[in-house]
């Protein structure tokens, strides 16, 4: 079936050339069109595929017998797996009478392209209302689909990943409220004891640092949320000193003889206090879960920044330490695991936010060395577009600012 | 005198155990690592290992598995958070009795049981 493009002159030729001209603009039209075309005539035989059917099918049109018509055309049904029966086949519906709407179908030539697609037919008959045959026009949907069934996985996959989150959420607070609940019973059963052995102010230091602890988690997880949600942390910043948050931290860790705290100099600086507590508890904590030695923190000034450096002496980041402050991203393949992986990622947020840093790499020596930079933020310019307002707070200025 | 040994990194889990399980003629030892425990153990022969499942290195499954081959008589324990069937699965491979840790109440209950029926035998 040769294309023409030429319109039909009609009146130029004899009818019949006419005639000729006529048939073959409706052909080239059918041939220019996306949609597969296909005619079959009132005994079902096919007389009409167009350039798209062609290519779908990876065949001309054939005198094949109906009941071979799937085979040879490779007619399948809508999921791919079996070939449809003769009553199934769309061009025959039509033909039988019926309205085709959107019947799906997917066609798998032997050595072409598997396609999905959605078939619309109906009978054709003439002025009179004789039976000419049927015509089925099939659209290719197979990109269309699997679109919707990428984008069907993604939500899955978005599903999966906040049960995993809630899950790993709820784990984390199971152990400080675990040793909540433990110590507030031994006050109530065995408060004597403990007030003749004197370990009452143990008892409410471990339990100040296991709610601490719980209130980073949910902290952690609030800022979690609203990166999500806003993309933004909602700094609180106040004038701080960074080398008194430390040594509180070092202080109170229940581990204090596994911890060195080396500080440079005066440390203030303009932070949000209760994130970077939060921030250098979660790299102590870490420090402590994946590493059994001492951990060295020190804190130094370096011109315009502050520097903290909190260095282990386990197995390590790895060759991609920077995936760790992936979301969900834990320091170990183990998937039993447990854990929200949510730490870093949300410690490096707020480093971001404060127009700092946080890297991680390995030490020189082995074990793990992260590094929060932060600005001190002191200068003069950056008080001068400082919201100088006062507040309740103990600070001498706070201001509230959002970074992304 | 009987005797108990915990094994948790957590130092607030291993003062809040070693009083909670703590009694009149009773020993409780406590380790912060595998290492430490396996000292402990070839020293005393705890009657009753209590292990947290994680611990930087050595986590209590392994360390399960290590006892194992280890000359002692204790009641090994897995005291953890861990409630994924993988945890389940190897524990019970390695005949361990799994609680969790919301439940402290069922574990003192096991070491009350395990050390009085060491009593009676």
């Amino acid at each position: 079936m040769e294309r023409r493009s030429a319109p039909p002159s009609v009146g130029v030729g004899s009818p019949r050339e006419d005639l000729i001209a006529r048939v073959e603009f409706v052909e080239a039209t059918l041939d220019s069109i996306e949609e597969g075309i296909v005619a079959c005539d009132a005994d079902g035989n096919l007389v009409l595929f167009n350039d798209a059917t062609r290519r779908f099918h990876g065949l001309p049109a054939q005198p094949v017998p109906q009941d071979l018509l799937a085979e040879h055309y490779d007619l399948y049904d809508e999921t791919g797996d079996r070939l449809l029966t003769v009553d199934e086949i769309p061009l025959l519906r039509a033909l039988a009478g019926e309205e085709v709407a959107e019947a799906g179908m997917v066609i798998q030539p032997r050595h072409g392209e598997r396609r999905r697609l959605v078939a619309t037919g109906r009978q054709v008959r003439d002025e009179d209302g004789r039976l000419l045959g049927a015509v089925v026009a099939m659209h290719d949907v197979t990109r269309r689909l699997e679109a919707e069934e990428s984008a069907a996985r993604l939500r899955a996959e978005a599903a999966r990943q906040r049960d995993e989150l809630l899950a790993g959420v709820s784990h984390d607070m199971q152990t400080p409220l675990a040793s909540i609940l433990g110590f507030t019973q031994l006050l109530d059963d065995d408060l004597e004891l403990l007030i003749a052995s004197g370990q009452v102010d143990e008892v409410t230091r471990a339990m100040r640092r296991q709610a601490d602890h719980l209130q980073a988690l949910v902290g952690q997880f609030l800022d979690y949320t609203r990166l999500s949600t806003t993309a933004t942390l909602e700094l609180h910043r106040a004038e701080m000193d960074l080398a008194g948050m430390l040594a509180e931290l070092v202080d109170t860790h229940a581990c204090a003889d596994r911890l060195t705290l080396a500080v440079d100099g005066p440390l203030v600086l303009l932070g949000d206090v209760v994130r970077l507590r939060r921030v250098v508890g979660n790299l102590l904590s870490n420090a402590m879960r994946y590493s059994d030695g001492q951990i060295e923190v020190h804190a130094h000034s370096t011109g315009p920044d502050v520097t903290v450096t909190v260095r282990d002496h386990g197995p390590g980041l790895g060759d991609d330490p920077d995936a760790l402050f992936g979301r969900f991203a834990r320091g170990d393949t183990d998937s039993d695991v447990d854990g929200t992986g949510l730490g870093l990622y949300v410690s490096r947020a707020i480093a971001n936010a404060h127009g700092g840093s946080l890297v991680g790499s390995d030490a020189a020596g082995g074990g793990a060395c992260f590094v929060l930079t932060l600005p001190a933020g002191l200068d003069t310019a950056g008080r001068d577009d400082r919201d100088e307002r006062e507040s309740g707070d103990y600070s001498p200025s706070t201001h509230t600012e959002v970074a992304a | 005198m009987s005797s108990v040994l915990i094994v948790d990194d957590d130092h607030d889990v291993r003062l809040m155990l070693r009083l909670r399980l703590g009694a009149p003629g009773r020993t409780v030892l406590a380790a912060p690592d595998a290492a430490t425990a396996l000292s402990l153990v070839a020293q005393h022969d705890p009657h009753v290992i209590v292990l947290d499942y994680r611990m930087p290195e050595v986590d209590g499954l392994e360390l399960a598995a290590r006892l194992q081959h280890v000359e002692h008589h204790g009641r090994v324990v897995l005291y953890t958070a861990h409630a994924t069937r993988a945890v389940a699965d190897r524990a019970d491979a390695l005949g361990l009795r799994m609680i969790l840790k919301g439940e402290l109440d069922r574990l003192c209950e096991f070491v009350d049981r395990s050390l009085a029926s060491r009593s009676a035998a």
